[in-house]
């Protein structure tokens, strides 16, 4: 089976035989859709249109587009890692027909320029680019950027990258200025000061030898970052939650009102701390793999909707920056084109929840935090579409992915169900 | 004699010592009875064997380390091995080469075994990826120093025979040392109640996962142990937050001959890897006292390498 995505453009698009489902309407047939300058224009049973490109997309199912809410690309600067082409590529191939692009980049993303550029770019892809500006100037921590100048740009919303804002002053002045623009804040939360492990503090790590960053880092940075949200009466988005405490600080204050989403990654849903006991730099997270039970209370808030998304946390690497010693590897892993698949496989297949939950955690749930209405198949509305085969063995090889990363936990892992395109306006891409 | 002298059986089920975490209790007994034979090769006038004549190795230290180094080099001189000096100072890791690099460097020259010093934790496993040869862990990081351990644990073999249900303490910081994960490991194959002993900023909190007993008083240690094995005591930027100072550490928990005098059974015995911080972790008192196995264990160390290098090599000369 091929691993080429090709991509098309068309006026008319025909999708014919596949299963649409979506979640949020309860809608769940076998019906076609013609789509008109990337405009849903009809649905139904045995469309037919003479003018249009079809696709045969028996035995898929379609469902509302995937958005991802953190993935690093490399370009500029580290083109090596990721180009804005192969990012894209990996994205499409993941499923997305939107990813959201930390300002991680040398230069950072904190000026029109650098969004300018990211756009150009991204142009003509079938992906859309949604890029992330820093929070503060060149993600120094300092001094706030022009958040103004980014949102004029495009900024689909800020983000200080792995390096987080560190809780406090700097979090309460970046939520209070930035709800001006009424673009969301995404945040890695963290107690700066017990930051700085390599894995999780636990048992784990010290039969390694490798410094640990204890659950306090998370828990505590979590807890400060909801109470600095809740004064300020602006809206949070944690990213990457892991530890069981965190989900507890969550869960008190939806329950209490506060304006607070969080998202989690496929690999803390699906692996746990013993995973990096042969010091492969692939398992090398932030945060840090944790224990099983707090895989199994994420999996849990996952199932439940105390999560709100799943992110990939795309964080590729070249081949040289692995290629020694674990504690200098660069933390992260390739993770866009297996983020489905991995989540798939440990919440519906285990049982956890059903399908429909797990489309709104890569679907409907990160359009609503970034503001973005939500993708349906009603006559009027955008096409933008996910294809899904959920019922395809392949195996994860990363000589054969689109990304240029080669950090992958999964290599040589088979999964039972695959994204095999997505249609998002009058681009499309398909695999095979 | 003789049976040295011949192509070394093929007893231990491992091709690298990268770390104890994964050797039997057997695999144990085994290093050490090679040991004990080297030992008495060590007595001789002439202390030396021909068993590795035409082994070539390489001491790749990236830390310093005159004692250990020292230590490798002598037990392979002894064994005929010709040995190559690596240290980090001196060489390109300077100008920013990396370990594959030097790997790589070392490759095409076919070494035998590679002993490695480095400051990462798994980089001995990294690098038996990178290369062929055997490899000999002599510390990476804080994750294992296994032939310290061996030797730690042939000194009280000799002393006290069978070290089941032997309570044995280890003292001092023991978040960040090497020495100490190894003996955890090694101890317990072998049967010892293990205990650590220091100030609870520098006790893993998971340790006791690990079926290890914690003391932070020294002299309530001292009094359930029969073995003290006194770790050094540094002030590093890293403790900042976990050690005020030496004076205080000495305080609390130095090794003086009073402490044991009033807290320790008579046969309480007390080792120390070295180099030791005389007036800080260990009195000179204690150090140079009756209970004090310190340079046994100097002895013993040579020994011990000499019979890793022998279990792991000694089938090699037969290739030859």
């Amino acid at each position: 089976m091929s691993t080429e995505l090709h991509h098309f453009e068309a006026e008319r698009l025909l999708l014919k035989g596949a299963r649409l489902l979506d979640p949020a309407t309860g809608l769940d047939a076998l019906e076609d859709l013609l789509v008109e300058d990337g405009v849903i224009v009809a649905r139904g049973r045995d469309l037919d249109d003479t003018d249009a490109e079809v696709l045969d997309l028996g035995g898929l199912t379609v469902v509302p587009g995937f958005v991802d809410l953190r993935a690093r690309f490399g370009e500029p600067g580290r083109e090596d890692r990721e180009t804005v082409e192969s990012g894209l590529d990996a994205a499409a191939a993941g499923g997305f027909v939107a990813v959201c692009v930390t300002p991680e980049a040398t230069p950072v993303t904190d000026h029109a320029g650098a969004v300018a550029a990211l756009l150009a770019k991204a142009e003509e892809h079938v992906t859309t680019l949604l890029p992330l500006g820093a929070v503060t100037r060149g993600l120094q921590g300092e001094r706030l950027a022009d958040l103004g100048e980014l949102a004029k740009a495009g900024v689909a919303g800020y983000c200080e990258g792995n390096r987080g804002l560190g809780g406090g002053s700097a979090l309460r002045g970046a939520l209070g200025y930035s709800r001006m623009f009424g673009l969301p804040l995404f945040e890695l939360a963290r107690e700066r000061s017990l930051s700085g492990g390599d894995l999780h503090e636990g048992v784990v790590s010290l039969r390694m030898g490798v410094k640990g960053e204890p659950r306090l880092a998370e828990d505590l940075g979590v807890f400060a970052a909801i109470r600095v949200a809740e004064h300020e009466e602006a809206p949070l988005h944690l990213q990457l939650l892991s530890t069981r405490e965190s989900l507890e600080w969550l869960r008190q204050a939806k329950a209490r009102g506060v304006r607070v989403t969080a998202d989690a990654s496929p690999q803390h849903l699906a692996l746990n701390h013993e995973r990096c006991l042969d010091f492969d730099p692939s398992t090398r997270l932030a945060p840090p793999l944790r224990p099983e039970e707090d895989r199994r209370a994420l999996l849990a808030a996952a199932a439940e909707g105390l999560l709100d998304a799943v992110c990939s946390d795309h964080r590729p690497a070249e081949f040289d920056e692995l290629d020694r010693e674990f504690p200098y590897c660069p933390f992260g892993c390739a993770s866009l084109e297996t983020a489905f698949a991995v989540a798939h496989r440990v919440l519906v297949e285990s049982g956890a929840c059903g399908l429909e939950r797990l489309i709104e955690l890569f679907s409907a749930g990160p359009r609503c935090i970034l503001g973005l209405p939500p993708a349906t198949f009603e006559p009027g509305t955008p096409a933008e579409l996910t294809l899904l085969d959920l019922d395809h063995r392949w195996t994860y090889r990363g000589g054969e992915a689109l990304t240029l990363g080669v950090n992958s936990p999964w290599e040589g892992v088979e999964f039972q169900v695959r994204p095999m395109g997505v249609v998002n306006g009058r681009h499309a891409a398909l695999r095979g | 004699m003789n049976e040295l002298e011949q192509a070394a059986p093929a007893g231990l089920r491992h091709k690298h010592l990268l770390g104890l975490e994964d050797y039997s209790a057997g695999e144990i007994h085994l290093i050490l009875d090679t040991a004990e034979s080297f030992l008495e090769v060590l007595e001789r006038p002439i202390k030396k064997v021909p068993t590795l004549r035409g082994i070539t190795v390489v001491n790749l230290f990236f830390e310093n380390s005159t004692r250990t180094r020292i230590s490798f080099e002598m037990a392979e001189k002894r064994l005929s091995a010709d040995t190559v000096n690596f240290s980090a100072s001196t060489s390109s890791t300077q100008k920013g080469e990396t370990l594959r690099d030097t790997a790589a460097n070392v490759a095409p020259m076919k070494i035998d075994a590679v002993v490695m010093r480095h400051s990462a934790p798994g980089s001995c496993l990294f690098l038996s990826r990178c290369l062929d040869s055997v490899i000999i862990n002599a510390g990476d990081g804080a994750h294992e120093h296994p032939t310290q351990a061996l030797l730690d644990l042939l000194t009280l073999r000799r002393r006290l025979g069978s070290l089941e249900g032997k309570r044995v303490t280890l003292v001092g910081d023991i978040l960040h040392s090497r020495v100490a994960l190894s003996n955890i490991h090694g101890l317990t194959r072998l049967g010892a109640k293990v205990q650590v002993c220091g100030p609870a900023t520098l006790i893993p909190r998971h340790i006791r996962e690990l079926g290890v007993e914690v003391f932070w008083n020294v002299e309530e240690a001292m009094e359930n142990s029969d073995v003290l094995n006194v770790l050094r005591i540094q002030l590093e930027r890293h403790n900042a937050h976990h050690l005020p100072s030496l004076r205080e550490y000495h305080e609390e928990f130095g090794v003086t001959q009073d402490r044991l005098d009033r807290h320790a059974s008579d046969d309480l015995l007390v080792l120390h890897p070295g180099p030791i911080n005389r007036g800080v972790e260990i009195s000179s008192e204690v150090a140079d006292g009756g209970r004090s196995l310190i340079l046994e264990q100097v002895t013993h160390g040579v020994a011990v390498r000499m019979a890793v290098l022998y279990l792991l090599l000694g089938g090699k000369t037969r290739e030859h």
